[in-house]
């Protein structure tokens, strides 16, 4: 893995992030509240590989945090009613994303429907089903190995972790080292060229957006054994921090470039950013003020161009 | 640009310093909902006001979206970082916070539930130790309700919240239980916590009964939802009553169109929930699981006369 300049600065963003806080908080630096860091972080972190795939074929999903909600109620209904046992619920939710995420891209790919539109559209209907299939309240009383998912650790690293750091390696395998990744980018770059080097762009739509709709899936499950429920109003907002991540990490918004480790690290600033603002008991709105401008500052930073500065002065 | 950039950054950085080099010991943590909704901004007031009356250190964590179960999570992992007396949590649903509250549990945090969503028996479910719950208590609320009515007779609508939710179950229980003989219920039905619901069924059931005297909704919401349809086919005489005291009800009584609302006061829910615990921290026994704070039968009377020193807190 090489890295290049917006990677190392990405990185010294998130340092000088961790050093502030590090100084106006004496828990910042805590073993517990590290690990706290990076649990809080899967979700969006997971949600922001998914973005960073759809936005670098320069589409959008916004509908990962309603699929996160109905994934989770559906599987959970099913094994409240059925008695399920506990890797029914697992197969469920995921195959619950993977299906709306290949509605998705079907309606994209074969309808020629802008991404915006669909998956705004699937906002709003996914969350509508999540909220129809559990009455609007959060169903809790998960079996243990679903717990398990969510708040148990293996030699002392969380679960989630695991999980999160088997998603980014596999990520970062398929974007750089896989025909799916080049085809993606190639997309983004352009499309109509694409088509004419003979890429099945409508097929590849289909399977981008049902990855994507996986990834939310596993989200979803994530965060039900976090919670110990399935919450219908779960992921609400989370699709727009995980375009957030995305961006900072150096996804192109126009399509044809994408970074696996810039969404991580996009992810983890913004994880690191929540982190530290709770931490010193910054009121709700003030975060908001910050996230915001921490997302201009890291774009900024990212995006500059550091060989003619060097040069000029 | 760059020196733009650091220079920003710092002016940036600096800012937060301010605001956050005062505190030294965080002796209670409270974990808030959304305040964007009143009825939390109330609370969070109350909380805050109190607290510095009393030169308590509290951290106060509040949501940004409402019922945001994961965030609040996180933030309930945080507060224990700093390893506080006390816990009080207002949970955005009984269970998102069991992971968290148990490990409070081993650390010897006290823990106090806030609104009461963590029923002592819910708590035992969860195995989870709360110490005592600081809410009000929904029985009552509906019970004055139907105080409210005493010495009249007719004919009443009873618009229930949402089936199974623990308040609207235990709103109605007092209504019905307490309602004098010489009232009687012609109908009991879920409108779900929602205004037009509670509208449509106000219309079915008048063009049933005209005689109707009286309409008992278990929130403000359903109450107003009844008000717009009898302000529709000028039915002002019917008497409607609401539960919760929000802003719009009291608007709504001082206009005529709501009879009365047996009112919450969040903002006397946030000081007892700090002064409680404030107390137990210091060695005072509480007794009871269920601490309930007080509520008020608000009508225009009332809120005209102004005596009642309960109405100070009313936001």
């Amino acid at each position: 893995m090489t890295l290049k300049t917006s990677t190392i600065l990405l990185i010294i963003f998130l340092a000088i992030l961790c050093a502030i806080f590090s100084t106006l908080s004496p828990y910042f630096l805590n073993v517990a509240n590290l690990l706290n860091i990076l649990v809080a972080t899967v979700t969006i972190g997971i949600l922001a590989i998914g973005a960073s795939f759809v936005i670098g074929s320069a589409g959008l999903d916004l509908s990962v945090g309603s699929i996160m909600a109905l994934s989770a109620t559906t599987a959970m209904a099913i094994a409240t009613s059925m008695n399920a046992p506990w890797f029914m619920i697992i197969v469920v939710c995921l195959a619950t994303g993977l299906l709306v995420g290949a509605i998705n891209g079907g309606l994209i790919g074969f309808r020629h429907i802008p991404a915006f539109i669909v998956t705004l559209a699937m906002l709003s209907i996914a969350r509508g089903l999540a909220l129809l299939i559990s009455n609007g309240r959060p169903t809790y009383g998960l079996p243990e190995n679903i717990i398990f998912i969510g708040q148990g650790s293996i030699f002392g690293v969380p679960v989630p972790v695991l999980i999160f750091l088997i998603v980014c390696l596999f990520a970062y395998f398929l974007l750089s080292h896989t025909r799916f990744g080049w085809h993606t980018l190639a997309i983004g770059d352009n499309e109509e060229a694409s088509k004419n080097a003979g890429i099945k762009v409508n097929w590849h739509k289909v399977k981008l957006y049902a990855f994507s709709g996986f990834l939310a899936a596993l989200a979803g499950l994530i965060f039900m054994g976090r919670v110990n429920a399935s919450d219908p109003t779960a992921g609400t907002m989370y699709e727009l921090t995980a375009i957030t991540a995305a961006i900072i990490g150096g996804t192109s918004l126009f399509g044809g470039k994408a970074s696996v480790v810039g969404a991580v690290l996009g992810a983890l600033i913004m994880g690191v950013l929540q982190n530290g603002l709770n931490l010193m008991s910054v009121p709700a709105y003030y975060q908001q003020l910050a996230v915001g401008g921490v997302l201009i500052l890291a774009v900024s930073f990212n995006s500059f161009d550091f060989k003619t500065w060097w040069h000029k002065s | 640009m760059m020196k733009i950039t650091i220079f920003l950054f710092f002016l940036f950085s600096s800012s937060f310093l301010q605001g956050c080099s005062e505190k030294k010991s965080n002796n209670i943590a409270v974990l808030i909902n959304d305040v964007s909704n009143p009825y939390w901004q109330t609370f969070y007031e109350g909380v805050k006001e109190t607290a510095g009356e009393i030169n308590q250190d509290i951290d106060i964590y509040t949501l940004r979206h409402a019922m945001d179960a994961e965030a609040q999570l996180n933030q309930c992992e945080i507060a224990l970082l700093k390893k506080p007396k006390a816990l009080i949590f207002a949970a955005v649903n009984g269970v998102n916070l069991r992971p968290c509250l148990r490990k409070a549990n081993q650390q010897g945090v006290l823990l106090v539930d806030a609104d009461g969503n963590i029923s002592q028996a819910l708590a035992k479910e969860l195995g989870v130790s709360v110490a005592f719950s600081v809410a009000s208590n929904n029985y009552d609320l509906g019970t004055y309700a139907a105080q409210y009515l005493e010495g009249r007779s007719g004919k009443v609508l009873v618009l229930e919240g949402l089936s199974g939710s623990q308040p609207n179950i235990l709103r109605v229980k007092g209504f019905k239980e307490n309602l004098s003989d010489s009232m009687k219920i012609i109908a009991s039905q879920p409108a779900d916590w929602d205004r037009l619901k509670a509208s449509n069924i106000t219309n079915a059931i008048l063009s049933a009964h005209p005689d109707l005297l009286a309409i008992f909704a278990a929130n403000d919401m359903m109450a107003l939802g009844a008000v717009e349809t009898l302000r529709a086919v000028e039915r002002k005489d019917i008497i409607v009553i609401g539960i919760d005291g929000v802003a719009d009800a009291v608007q709504s009584i001082e206009r005529d169109d709501l009879t009365a609302s047996i009112a919450q006061l969040p903002y006397l829910m946030g000081r007892e929930a700090v002064l409680k615990t404030d107390k137990y921290l210091s060695g005072e026994e509480i007794y009871d699981f269920n601490q309930y704070v007080p509520i008020i039968t608000l009508d225009k009377e009332v809120l005209q006369s102004r005596d009642n020193q309960l109405l100070k807190h009313l936001r």
